[in-house]
């Protein structure tokens, strides 16, 4: 008789993360391209531009900013996050050592890990455009506001950058995990989606705004952590419960 | 070989992004200074306000780019624009008999002022010719930040306002006419006179 | 030691009924085949225990653990089929060393050495192999994870002759230098009889036999001759296959229960008394008491 194999959990996810790192790791060459693709957007034409004329002058602005390249990070890594629970992906992992527990915390482990490398890319991405425009177009018309970043509101932008992707990564993630329980949630998210969206169109109220605004006007860094924590927890939570009945294939 | 290339590829991507970061931050750039934001014109609602302030605070926030002498015996001094551009010119009543006319162009200092132009003005017998200044077309970059960078500044989202408004009213014409010489303007519709306070 | 073991097992997809009261039990270290008709139960049983379904009711035990969700299961069982996801993104023999990474026994070398028998290329995906080399490359993961529950569904989908030999051979040589529990399930027996010690059978979700092969082939036997005669002797039992063919001749096969004198009676009533391979014994058992395909065309 073969002697049983005893593995624990912690074991089981550390083997499952690292193979996701290495089976998805054409994921990461997708984000570079996602992020050249907004970068060359971004740089190509500006994302914005307005003209004003006085008596004796006209003055035209054409803004830039890294902006769009960490949205495009964001739809990367909500869209891959939704991937990992069609049962395509799961059934990969099921294809060696797992179970629902440790499968769904090797995808959180390597939902972090995209966050990480998202958010730093992204910020370093908004400075690889900045040297784009300062060395590849004229740059004597460049307002340097803005423009310079110190290295303290780079490292700001770096962390919020990734809560921000950690939280669209559990978004994506959980509303996959929904979807996986029954075909029909397939129209029914969706339609729940657009319904928020009609019902704040026609009676003037604001649920979508208010719930972006819980996250992006919190001006302490302390409450903005925890808001962004809390949110990513119940996602992961949510999409953990869902899932950890779920049959395989 | 499938797992190589996709490794190389992100480590060669994040190398060249630091690569971008040392660049960034290695060498200094030069860029145009932030466009003046002093909170005197930004808070002031009233634009036309703007060039009494200004001028009451001149020594703060304006610059004297050009002066113009003329000696002048005349009792009467028309001035006119001398083309179909608007002029404002501010008109400031000095000392009587001293028969000196004096013409001033400020500009708000800023990055800006350099780049524009002069007005032109000429005395031939009792007529001032004012000419506006060429007008010039400036184009500007300029970088909203990421609002990943400003999540915890309070009030960035005004940011291009400010940026709008610090563009106005940066370049103005003063003269300095004595109490005793009458004025006459044609204003053609194109010109205003602007009477400033008499001291 | 009872490896799986399972009591009044149930299983049910929306109102489809798959598995049905179902009790059996598969002992350690031997080679179980898990044979029954399309649509037996085979391989949702198979799932059950990996893992990957949950019982509906009843009771099933692999390793004593219930399976579903259970690591220690998952870590000591391979489940092998045609369908095994794989990623698209590493070429075959980076999934290799992947998997080699999760056994806590794989055999590297023997994947190695199977890898290049069957002269795979190391750079191809899996999802661009042919269906036969699909198969192939499945049964090395599932030969080299050298787990104490290896589970074959139907593994040699796909593969022609000269490969399913090799496989059947290599399972054989693996086993007795490693042995270990292996299901291997297939809708014909005759494939795999020589390999397996022990059948279960199943048909329409539930258990038809479980017994050792060479039990099987000493199971049943085919009495052949005038019906009438052949009635007298089968009266008492259960028929597991009729078939009339010329006039009023009949072949019935029932449970080789005679004792020697009964058949000594038979003979001497010029009956002939035919043994029953065992596989056909399976298609017998599944197919009920009814004639077989000849019935559709004899009209009645």
């Amino acid at each position: 008789m073969m002697s049983l194999a005893e593995i624990s959990l912690g074991k089981a996810v550390k083997q499952q993360y690292g193979f996701k790192i290495r089976a998805y790791g054409n994921l990461f060459v997708s984000l570079m391209a996602v992020q050249l693709i907004a970068l060359l957007f971004t740089a190509g034409g500006a994302t914005g531009m307005s003209g004003m004329g006085w008596d004796n002058i006209y003055i035209e602005i054409r803004y830039y900013s890294g902006t769009m390249i960490f949205v495009f990070t964001a739809l990367w890594i909500a869209v891959n996050s939704f991937m990992l629970t069609l049962p395509l992906f799961r059934n990969i992992d099921f294809s060696f050592v797992t179970n629902r527990i440790s499968s769904n915390l090797a995808n959180i482990g390597f939902m972090i890990t995209a966050a990480v490398a998202g958010g730093g890319t992204a910020a370093l991405g908004s400075i690889l455009l900045r040297n784009i425009l300062y060395y590849l177009t004229e740059s004597g018309s460049l307002i340097g506001a803005n423009f310079m970043v110190a290295p303290g509101e780079l490292f700001i932008g770096v962390v919020v950058g990734m809560l921000y992707l950690l939280l669209f990564s559990a978004a994506g993630y959980f509303v996959g995990a929904l979807l996986q329980l029954h075909r029909s949630l397939y129209v029914l998210v969706p339609a729940l989606l657009l319904g928020v969206l009609l019902y704040d169109a026609a009676y003037e109220s604001a649920l979508m705004l208010r719930l972006i605004g819980f996250f992006s006007l919190e001006l302490s860094p302390l409450l903005f952590v925890l808001k962004i924590a809390g949110a990513v927890l119940l996602l992961w939570t949510g999409a953990g419960l869902i899932s950890n009945r779920a049959e395989i294939r | 070989m499938q797992l190589k290339f996709y490794r190389y590829t992100f480590i060669i991507y994040s190398a060249v992004l630091l690569l971008s970061l040392a660049l960034f931050y290695l060498f200094p750039k030069t860029v145009l200074s932030e466009i003046e934001l002093d909170s005197s014109g930004v808070e002031d609602q009233s634009d036309h306000d703007a060039p009494i302030d200004w001028e009451r605070e001149q020594l703060g926030g304006a610059k004297l780019y050009h002066e113009w002498h003329f000696d002048y015996a005349g009792a009467c001094l028309e001035v006119a624009p001398a083309d179909s551009e608007e002029v404002r010119v501010h008109v400031k009543r000095t000392e009587a008999g001293t028969g000196r006319i004096v013409a001033e162009e400020y500009r708000r200092d800023s990055p800006l002022s350099g780049m524009m132009n002069s007005y032109e003005v000429d005395l031939t017998g009792n007529k001032l010719s004012v000419k506006g200044p060429q007008r010039c077309e400036l184009n500007f970059k300029v970088f909203t930040p990421e609002f990943t960078v400003v999540q915890f500044r309070e009030g960035e989202r005004e940011h291009s306002q400010r940026l709008h408004r610090s563009f106005e009213f940066f370049q103005l014409f003063y003269l300095y006419v004595p109490g005793d010489v009458e004025l006459d303007f044609e204003p053609d519709g194109n010109g205003h006179l602007i009477i400033m306070d008499e001291e | 030691m009872k490896v799986i073991a399972c009591r009044e097992l149930r299983k049910q997809f929306g109102r489809t009924v798959a598995l049905n009261d179902l009790s059996f039990s598969i002992k350690a270290n031997k080679i179980t085949g898990l044979i029954g008709p399309n649509g037996a139960g085979k391989t949702t049983l198979l799932k059950i225990a990996a893992g990957y379904l949950r019982e509906t009711a009843g009771e099933i035990r692999v390793f004593s653990r219930q399976p579903f969700n259970d690591l220690t299961v998952s870590a000591n069982t391979v489940f092998v089929d045609d369908n095994m996801a794989l990623p698209g993104t590493l070429n075959i023999a980076e999934i290799l060393d992947a998997a080699s990474l999760f056994y806590p026994h794989w055999d590297h070398r023997l994947a190695l050495r199977l890898f290049e028998y069957f002269s795979f290329n190391p750079r191809a995906l899996h999802k661009s192999l042919s269906k036969g080399m699909k198969s192939t490359f499945n049964m090395i993961i599932g030969l080299s994870a050298h787990c104490a529950l290896t589970i074959f569904d139907e593994p040699t989908v796909g593969m022609d002759a000269a490969v399913r030999r090799d496989f059947y051979r290599a399972l054989l040589q693996d086993y007795l230098r490693h042995p270990r529990t292996m299901i291997i399930s297939s809708h014909l027996l005759s494939e795999i009889e020589d390999l397996l010690e022990d059948i279960l059978l199943l048909s329409a979700g539930r258990k038809r036999l479980q017994l050792p092969v060479a039990e099987l082939r000493e199971y049943a036997v085919g009495l052949r001759g005038a019906a009438g005669l052949v009635e007298r002797f089968t009266a008492d039992k259960e028929i597991y296959r009729r078939e009339t063919f010329g006039a009023n001749k009949v072949f019935v096969v029932v449970r080789n229960s005679f004792s020697g004198a009964v058949l000594e009676e038979i003979r001497a009533a010029g009956l002939e008394l035919l043994p029953v391979s065992a596989e056909d014994l399976c298609v017998y058992l599944t197919s009920g008491e009814r004639g077989g395909i000849d019935d559709v065309f004899s009209g009645n």
